[in-house]
């Protein structure tokens, strides 16, 4: 793997611990990003969803400075979804009367009107302004903080507790089946199709006989170190500035900005 | 006819960038911002009472040994890793499997209601597939009602005295294609077509899905039975460790 590869793997979770807006106050980011992601979905506007993009960018990457490259690559993820959704969305079957763009398509039509573009373009924007607002937090909140959010919450502690355990045992076996993965390899492991699927299901039975033997393992880690029930975590506090705020308050002017114009042209 | 090639070719075009594009092609999350807010709502409310029971019954499995959590987690992580690992495809493009159907025969379809919800609340986090205002959504077609369909038909089989390695792959089989469909009406009802409504639009999701979905549930089926096949084969012991055992039926 070359270098340039090695840059491109680097996941939602790295960004989270190296954001400049790391140190904002977690809930207040999460206030935030849900506000924009209800006000995008509550909307449905066109305006409110490109300010929403544009707002979300300058914050992920002009302040948070994550960078473009990577930004982009991420809001490239849900674009086979976009494509075949907004192609469903888009193509209207049947006699087609308003169409216009239209081809034959066995007895019947397959056609778009003027209604179901729009609508695709609004719908597909609508998402992306979706996944850019949540982005401005999932790219600048560890996991550990957002489930000290839920905690506030009151999610129940069991489902916490399972949090805090999944999200660190995903790495564990990612780690482990990566080095599975390179073992196999290494043996021909996947030089042909049926080698391959042979190899891939016995790789997934051995993970999960390791992850079974694991859990054992760490739960008598976790007695060892006075783990009586309940894990507890440690939290940094966060507070709230005015800078913080500001930013806040500069996306709730630009929404009301829109929407008083597009009243305005209504 | 120059007008009707040139049609032909602008589609075939088309239909080659989505080809193209869904490459990467995952179990079927719904994005986030896909679903206004009065559906988002309804399919977390429909979620609710599946979740409770998940929950009262993994609080009871605790009960009965606290051991369990790590357990569980571990099977959390696993539902979460097999559902973001490359599976080898015949086209070169790169798939992933669901593990709806074997998460289900696994570890029972009341825990994986939980453990679903956490994955994908995970995968939308971690992995931007899916998304938080399609959490309910999504947790009700790929944690409810696949990994049940799926259980069920392997207890069914089970009861009729099926080859064990057949009903494997027709609960995980099945499973990936009744996620496939209500995930298909969730965006039809969502989405209703001009002429014909919601069955027509249903109609045009599963079309335009199927290309990506159908082979990767017959591979999901094929992959899980290999997987079993492992299992069986290493790890009868672990495998009495998460109530299931092959050799009963």
């Amino acid at each position: 793997m070359g270098k340039g590869k090695a840059y491109e793997q680097k996941s939602i979770d790295y960004y989270s611990y190296i954001s400049d807006l790391g140190n904002w106050n977690a809930v207040y980011k999460v206030i935030f990003s849900m506000g924009g992601l209800i006000t995008v979905i509550g909307a449905d506007s066109l305006w409110i969803s490109l300010v929403t993009i544009l707002f979300m960018l300058f914050l992920s990457v002009g302040v948070g400075r994550i960078p473009m490259k990577a930004y982009l690559r991420l809001m490239k993820i849900p674009a086979a979804f976009l494509l075949m959704g907004g192609a469903a969305i888009m193509v209207q079957i049947g006699r087609g009367h308003n169409s216009i763009f239209y081809i034959s398509f066995f007895q019947t039509k397959l056609y778009i009107t003027k209604d179901s573009l729009l609508l695709a373009v609004n719908v597909t924007l609508k998402a992306l302004a979706a996944v850019s607002a949540f982005y401005m937090l999932t790219l600048s909140t560890p996991m550990g903080e957002i489930i000290s959010v839920f905690r506030r919450l009151h999610v129940p502690a069991l489902i916490l507790e399972l949090m805090h355990l999944i999200y660190r045992y995903i790495f564990i076996l990612s780690e482990t089946n990566q080095k599975q993965k390179d073992a196999a390899k290494s043996r021909l492991g996947y030089c042909d199709m049926k080698t391959s699927f042979h190899t891939f299901s016995s790789e997934m039975a051995n993970l999960l006989v390791l992850s079974m033997k694991k859990a054992d393992m760490y739960y008598d880690a976790m007695e060892a170190r006075g783990y009586e029930g309940t894990g507890i975590f440690w939290e940094e506090t966060k507070t709230v500035t005015g800078k913080q705020l500001m930013y806040g308050a500069l996306y709730t002017l630009l929404l009301m900005l829109v929407f008083i114009v597009l009243r305005r042209n209504v | 006819m120059s007008t009707k090639q040139k049609k032909m070719i602008f589609t075939l075009a088309v239909v080659s960038v989505i080809m193209g594009f869904s490459q990467r092609a995952y179990g079927m999350h719904i994005m986030e911002g896909y679903l206004s807010p009065k559906y988002c709502i309804a399919w977390g409310v429909l979620s609710i009472p599946f979740l409770v029971t998940g929950y009262l019954s993994i609080k009871k499995k605790l009960k009965d040994n606290r051991k369990n959590i790590t357990l569980l987690a571990m099977a959390g992580a696993f539902i979460f890793l097999i559902s973001s690992l490359k599976i080898p495809s015949v086209t070169g493009s790169c798939s992933h499997m669901t593990g709806t159907g074997l998460g289900a025969i696994l570890f029972g379809p009341t825990a994986v209601s939980i453990l679903g919800v956490i994955v994908l609340l995970f995968q939308a986090i971690l992995l931007a597939h899916g998304g938080l205002t399609s959490l309910g959504a999504n947790t009700f077609s790929m944690a409810i009602a696949g990994p049940l369909l799926s259980y069920g038909i392997f207890q069914l089989c089970k009861k009729l005295k099926v080859n064990p390695m057949v009903s494997v792959f027709l609960a995980a089989f099945f499973g990936d294609i009744f996620t496939y469909c209500i995930t298909s009406f969730q965006l039809a009802i969502a989405y209703p077509s001009e002429e014909g409504g919601v069955i027509t639009s249903m109609g045009k999701f599963l079309g335009v899905f199927a290309p990506t979905q159908l082979p990767l549930a017959v591979l999901e089926g094929i992959l899980t039975v290999l997987i079993m096949i492992a299992l069986k084969t290493y790890a009868n012991q672990e495998l009495k460790l998460v109530n299931l055992n092959l050799e009963e039926n």
